[in-house]
């Protein structure tokens, strides 16, 4: 028992390889997918060779559907990731520091709330038109200042136990008091924000496609919707449209579920520590 | 989805708008109204300089501006401003006799000293579509006989100056320093059969009314109104009755039209997609474009693009049916793959071990950019040029990013489309100049030389032998590769008749909307 | 009025609350008595509807998480199947809640004077103004404008009385009301509790006997799940009937003399502990001037308010000097002062060594807080479960002082187990008296009772071998049984590890008990006493 110590950070190395698998599986599932290639049979009905239809141009819709798979789930949980982090790297620099890096992070936050982050997003993304890489950049820089007041708030709660006190007497730094005393300790909140961050990534992954405003070349769930609009009045809506719709439905249904179980769990875990 | 029905929402609201939008149109008879729709909307004010400089920002000014020369139901010149003219033995001076019953829509008489002033002003403020720098003077003879004299002489001068020509109102232009904002609705007053009632920008409509006063003869209706509707809710409202005439419906709702009883105006339109080389970059030399050219198959892209309902277009830049169209065999450059790799071997190019062509040792990869509306077109082939072996790096981008790159010559290849109708004149502008949609060729310099020559003809015959020759040349050049000319499509009802005219209308738009459908 | 009914309390297969049924009526106050663990506090989450889990019907699959069976009537509401919008319409303006002081159940973020305006806005109490009824629950004005961080334990609890009693609830639960108050706060909040109880019911749930007799009509003696006693409270202290609240009451009829009973493992022989005045002796005769903590010259203060005025003492090793003060006075303060936690604004701290010079724990001249320092002094708080990270298990919050103090400049701590870390912690826990079984080092910090987690907050200090403990309230918070348990470690500290100790406390008991020396902390001057 004693020798698996400091096992409380197995919350991190849960994350961490939860997301080795899920890139992993990301790479498997693309190698295998077929490629995403235009053919003479347009716009036909779903049939056995194309069980969702085809789109304008012969591509089969399951393979876009697939393609665009990565691209939007993968995206809105990498991006996610990244304005976690940032928030909070910027969190614990507000709390634990004093004086003007704080001042400055928390005018930078209030600076970054006046500015509507959608609008900063669709100026970007209209300008830079984003691709894979581009578009977690994007949306993971606009989006972490949400969270830093509440991680900051409840940072400096932990940070003014007495048990980081004692750390610190003992000469530990401020990382060490941050990721084995303070972190652990506000983990169920890291991870609720987290799934919430993603709920909200998705949307925004699947609106720029729909806006048109991504790399036209990168297929996403809301680019195939916007490729499906040409075909509004005509019975090709039916396979165009509706399975990228679905899809992203089902897949903030499964985020939603995902946290409100994430939530019990941890209020559970909460309630046996109290 | 909130989207989708709010773009249904407004087509339909479009149909019901209609009546409320010109109610001055409610008292007019329907058999007197004639009701144009089209799937964009607002070509700006309809005056020569703040137009959109596009075909129907031309045509519908054209309604309301005539030019000295017309063109009759086929194309041809006719009299129009001018009733007749004769040109000199050396083909520079050009003597005009003007029709004495023109008046301007506001009632003033029109003479001499309009057309005079008309090539002054455009002189000093250009005219987007029509250059008139070669005329060298002009002289008022009487108030209606103008002579012009031309610095060198130009065989075009009347099919495409003055067939386009915009004449302006001396009277109301001459205190106009700055056109390009003359925005008032006296900025249409023209010579043209009917007169601007009213322009709502917003939502680009437009209500046009009779000019009683034209001296071509009564115009046909009594109203025109010109406005934005969606394919589909045009399509209700012409079985309705409410629209007469839809300009460039899709081909796919021919169909869908032809059940609704309408009538379906089809025609080649001459306007071909076509793909831009950098000339200064790697498709510098013919060899290399003809390479490319005989890997793509443009069959596939008819089929899957277009749904077969476009034709391949021919390679000499003239396409067949065409007014200047000289019938010859030229190269198709059918898809051969194993022929396109020879050439480009011959090039030094070679096949890497990851099965892509560069050279060296290493993959060079075709930077191909284009604009958002030939989406579908670049991805069918880019496709097709990877699985030739190209690595390509297709981008899709805003038009103004796209002429962006073509400026900085940042690509090797682009897709644009452009009319290939018109006085040869016009391919001056569409294959040597800088513009993005042209091919911004130089080459040896041998066809531009050409193309100067045909200037100097002397006979009609003069000049329709040099530009087979020129279709000969360009075929073999490629300084582009004409890949689809598609098939577009006017619905119309019974009380209107578009017209195609196998030159285009004024310097070469391939529109079946000429003012000559409004009139009887 | 509260009327439960076989009430029973199960998280999973164990029962925590087994068959309880009581009523108090209005004007009543019910106590609910016992030691910690005896699910008191579960009594009182289940009656708010705090607890997140469900009803369970016996004709149903046991669930897995906390469930429960059985009637609890609150103002005619079941608290047991009323849903979240009843609770919430109950809690909110029926019912009153004090809990133990703790920082945590007050925000931050928010001053004293904007909590009540908050609570006075909620409950649409706009007549009164905020700041007089603080004042009327003895809170000065000069706290009003305060953060929580500002506030000593007692001063919390009053704010938290006033937030509760303001409203004017219909039931009351009071959660051990009193446990961080001074003598004098104490009976402040008695007669508040019993100002207006007659227009109330109150649960009274508590280890404080002496509070439990002055305040209540009935009492109940909670024993592992169970009311084993229950009636008249006169009754029930003169005449208990059952063996349990026999022994109870004699734990708390204030017997110093630790029982031969006493589950806490002792190295000292039996004889040697009975008799304190012979420790007193002991600790005197080894009362050389050689080694010991000194204060010199010490002057510090928050703000305005002076805490210290150039104060000075000297602490020799192996004794205990007690500081008894009110609350408020600024006894937590200098507890950090002392150990080192915080620097005072004049004067030195030191530890005087016999031989090679001093050691500074506090003063400006040697700078002391740096990895790899041995630490000198140990602080030993008031709330423990505040000064152990929640999420470590108790291996892990013994093991982390040496790891910190073996590593060099890395900030990441280190993540593999030392050699012989497993003998040391399980040394330490010996010192404590704690269990030393592997099943126990796997505990979460969070899972200990309070008892057991002050014992570790010891042993963890111990883990620094410290030359002095500083401990600032250590059994205010704790039971009965637990306090006596934890004055006898600091007690078997003193005299077996030759520790100095300075106990500051309120609580005149446990400052008998254990000091050599006794001071008065008051007007920012330590007077003998």
């Amino acid at each position: 028992m004693v020798t698996r110590f400091y096992g409380t950070l197995k919350q991190w190395q849960n994350l961490l390889a939860g997301l080795a698998v899920l890139l992993f599986l990301a790479v498997l599932f693309l190698s295998f997918l077929p490629s995403y290639d235009v053919g003479y049979n347009t716009l036909q009905a779903p049939s056995r060779s194309h069980w969702l239809g085809t789109n304008d141009i012969g591509q089969d819709v399951l393979t876009g559907i697939l393609t665009a798979l990565p691209n939007t789930v993968l995206v809105a949980v990498l991006a996610s990731l990244m304005a976690l982090f940032l928030a909070i790297v910027m969190a614990a620099n507000a709390a634990i520091a004093k004086g003007w890096v704080a001042a400055l992070i928390l005018r930078l936050v209030d600076i970054l709330h006046i500015i509507p982050s959608i609008l900063v997003l669709l100026l970007f993304a209209a300008w830079i038109q984003p691709g894979f890489l581009g578009m977690i950049l994007l949306i993971g820089l606009t989006s972490w200042h949400d969270d830093v007041r509440v991680l900051r708030a409840l940072i400096l709660r932990e940070r003014t136990r007495e048990n980081v006190a004692f750390a610190r007497q003992m000469g530990a730094g401020w990382g060490y008091c941050l990721w084995r005393h303070i972190l652990p300790s506000v983990w169920p909140a890291i991870t609720g924000l987290f799934v919430q961050h993603i709920r909200q990534s998705t949307m925004k992954v699947a609106g720029l496609g729909f806006l048109g405003l991504t790399d036209p070349r990168l297929v996403t769930w809301g680019s195939m919707m916007q490729d499906a609009l040409d075909y509004l009045h005509m019975s090709a809506a039916l396979w165009l449209l509706l399975p990228p719709g679905l899809c992203l439905c089902l897949f903030l249904l499964l985020a939603l579920a995902l946290g409100r179980r994430l939530e019990r769990y941890s209020l559970a875990e909460e309630r046996d520590l109290s | 989805m909130a989207m989708t029905f709010s773009i249904l929402k407004k087509s339909f609201l479009g149909v019901g708008l209609l009546a409320c939008a010109f109610g001055v149109a409610q008292e007019v008879e329907a058999s007197e109204r004639l009701v144009m729709a089209e799937r964009k909307g607002d070509r700006g004010m309809l005056a020569p300089y703040v137009h959109h400089k596009n075909g129907p920002g031309y045509i519908f000014t054209s309604y309301l501006f005539d030019t000295l020369i017309g063109q009759d139901d086929a194309g041809k010149p006719i009299p129009a401003l001018a009733s007749s003219w004769s040109v000199s033995k050396d083909g520079l001076t050009y003597t005009l006799a003007l029709n004495e019953a023109v008046t301007w829509h506001d009632g003033t008489a029109f003479t001499a000293e309009d057309v005079a002033f008309t090539i002054e002003y455009m002189q000093k403020h250009p005219y987007s579509f029509i250059s008139i720098a070669n005329i060298a003077s002009y002289e008022v003879m009487s108030p209606h006989k103008i002579q012009v004299t031309l610095k060198k002489r130009d065989a075009g001068m009347m099919t495409s100056k003055l067939v386009s020509l915009p004449i302006l109102a001396k009277h109301i232009y001459e205190t106009i320093e700055t056109p390009a904002r003359f925005l008032e609705t006296k900025a249409a007053i023209g010579t043209g059969p009917y007169k601007l009632v009213r322009y709502e920008k917003a939502q680009g409509r437009y209500l046009l009314e009779r000019n009683e006063a034209y001296y071509g003869g009564r115009p046909k209706y009594e109203q025109l109104a010109i406005f934005k509707m969606a394919p589909q809710a045009a399509l209700k409202a012409m079985t309705s009755g409410q629209v007469d005439l839809y300009n460039r419906l899709p081909v796919e709702d021919i169909d869908a039209a032809q059940k609704a009883g309408l009538k379906v105006f089809r025609y080649v339109s001459h306007h071909p997609s076509r793909l831009i080389f950098n000339h200064r970059g790697l498709f510098k030399d013919k060899a290399m474009r003809q390479a490319l050219a005989f890997a793509i198959d443009r069959q596939a892209l008819v089929d899957i693009v277009y749904r077969g309902k476009a034709e391949i277009a021919d390679t000499g830049f003239l396409q067949k049916g065409t007014a200047w169209y000289s019938d010859m065999t030229l190269p198709s450059y059918a898809a051969d793959p194993a022929k396109a790799a020879d050439m480009l071997t011959q090039q030094g190019w070679r096949k890497g071990d990851d099965g892509q062509w560069g050279k060296a040792g290493k993959t060079i990869a075709l930077r191909f950019i284009t604009s958002k509306s030939f989406k579908k077109m670049a991805t069918v082939l880019s496709q097709q040029l990877t699985a030739f072996g190209f690595a390509v790096e297709l981008r899709i981008l805003e038009k103004a990013a796209v002429n962006a790159a073509l400026k900085k010559e940042d690509f090797d290849l682009s897709l644009q489309t452009s009319s290939t109708l018109g006085d040869p004149d016009s391919y001056f502008h569409r294959v040597f100049s800088k513009s993005p949609k042209s091919d911004d060729y130089q080459g040896d310099g041998k066809m531009k030389e050409m193309l100067k020559k045909q200037q100097q003809a002397t006979s009609a015959a003069e000049r329709r032998a040099i530009v087979k020759e020129f279709q000969a040349l360009y075929a073999e050049e490629l300084p582009s590769y004409m890949l689809i000319n598609p098939v577009w499509v006017v619905a119309h009802t019974d009380r209107v008749q578009p017209v195609f005219f196998d030159s285009g209308i004024a310097f070469g738009i391939p529109m079946a909307i000429p003012k000559n459908i409004l009139m009887p | 009025m509260i009327s439960v009914c076989d009430l029973s309390l199960w998280f999973g297969e164990k029962a925590i609350l087994d068959g309880l049924s009581f009523d108090v009526q209005k004007g009543e106050t019910l106590a609910i008595i016992g030691e910690s663990g005896g699910g008191k506090t579960s009594l009182a989450r289940v009656l708010l509807g705090l607890i997140e889990g469900q009803y369970w019907r016996e004709d149903k699959p046991r669930p897995k998480g906390f469930h429960w069976s059985g009637e609890a009537h609150i103002e005619g509401v079941d608290m047991l199947r009323a849903d979240k919008a009843d609770l919430k319409s109950v809690r909110g303006s029926k019912m009153g809640l004090i809990v133990q002081a703790l920082a945590d159940a007050l925000n931050p973020h928010l001053t004293i004077l904007q909590h009540m305006q908050e609570m006075l806005t909620i409950h649409g109490m706009t007549a009164l103004a905020a700041d007089q009824a603080l004042l009327q629950y003895n809170i000065p004005q000069a706290l009003h404008d305060r953060y929580v961080v500002g506030l000593s334990g007692g001063e919390i609890q009053r704010v938290l009385l006033a937030l509760a009693l303001i409203p004017k609830p219909d039931c009351l639960i009071l959660d051990e009301p009193t446990a961080s108050l001074d003598p004098g706060n104490r009976e402040a909040a008695i007669a508040s509790f019993r100002q207006g109880s007659q227009q109330r019911a109150q649960i009274l749930i508590t280890h404080d006997l002496d509070l439990a007799r002055t305040l209540s009509d009935q009492v109940g003696v909670l024993y592992c799940g169970r009311l084993v006693e229950q009636g008249p409270t006169e009754q029930l202290f003169n005449a208990p009937s059952q063996n349990y609240t026999r022994s109870l009451l004699k734990l708390g009829a204030g017997e110093r003399v630790l029982s031969g009973g006493s589950s806490v493992p002792r190295k000292q022989n039996a004889s040697a502990v009975s008799c304190p005045s012979r420790w007193k002796e002991t600790a005197e005769d080894r009362a050389g001037p050689q080694e010991g903590l000194h204060v010199a010259g010490v002057t510090h203060a928050i703000g305005d308010k002076i805490l210290l005025k150039a104060q000075s003492l000297f602490v020799p090793a192996g004794s205990c000097l007690a500081l008894v003060g009110p609350s408020g006075c600024g006894k937590s303060t200098l507890a950090r002062l002392l150990t080192g936690f915080e620097t005072p604004q004049t004067g030195r701290i030191t530890w005087l060594l016999a031989e090679e010079g001093d050691l500074s724990v506090s003063g400006k001249d040697v700078c002391q807080d740096r990895p790899g320092h041995q630490a000198t002094a140990a602080l030993i708080a008031q709330h423990p479960h505040r000064a152990l990270a929640r999420h470590f298990t108790v291996a892990e919050c013994l093991a982390e002082p040496r790891r910190l103090q073996s590593q060099q400049g890395g900030c990441w701590g280190r993540r593999t187990a030392l050699s012989g870390e497993e003998e040391d912690v399980k040394t330490l826990l010996a010192h404590v008296g704690l269990p030393t079984e592997n099943a126990f080092l796997a505990r979460k910090a969070s899972t200990l009772s309070g008892g057991e987690a002050q014992r570790l907050v010891i042993a963890r200090a111990l883990a620094m071998h410290p030359k002095y403990l500083v401990a600032d309230e250590p059994t205010s918070s704790l039971d009965m049984r637990a306090r006596t348990r934890i004055l006898q470690v600091l007690h078997d500290l003193k005299v077996h590890h030759n520790l100095a100790l300075v106990l500051l406390t309120h609580d005149h008991d446990a400052a008998h008990f254990l000091a050599d020396h006794k001071k008065q902390f008051i007007d920012s001057r330590l007077r003998p006493w």
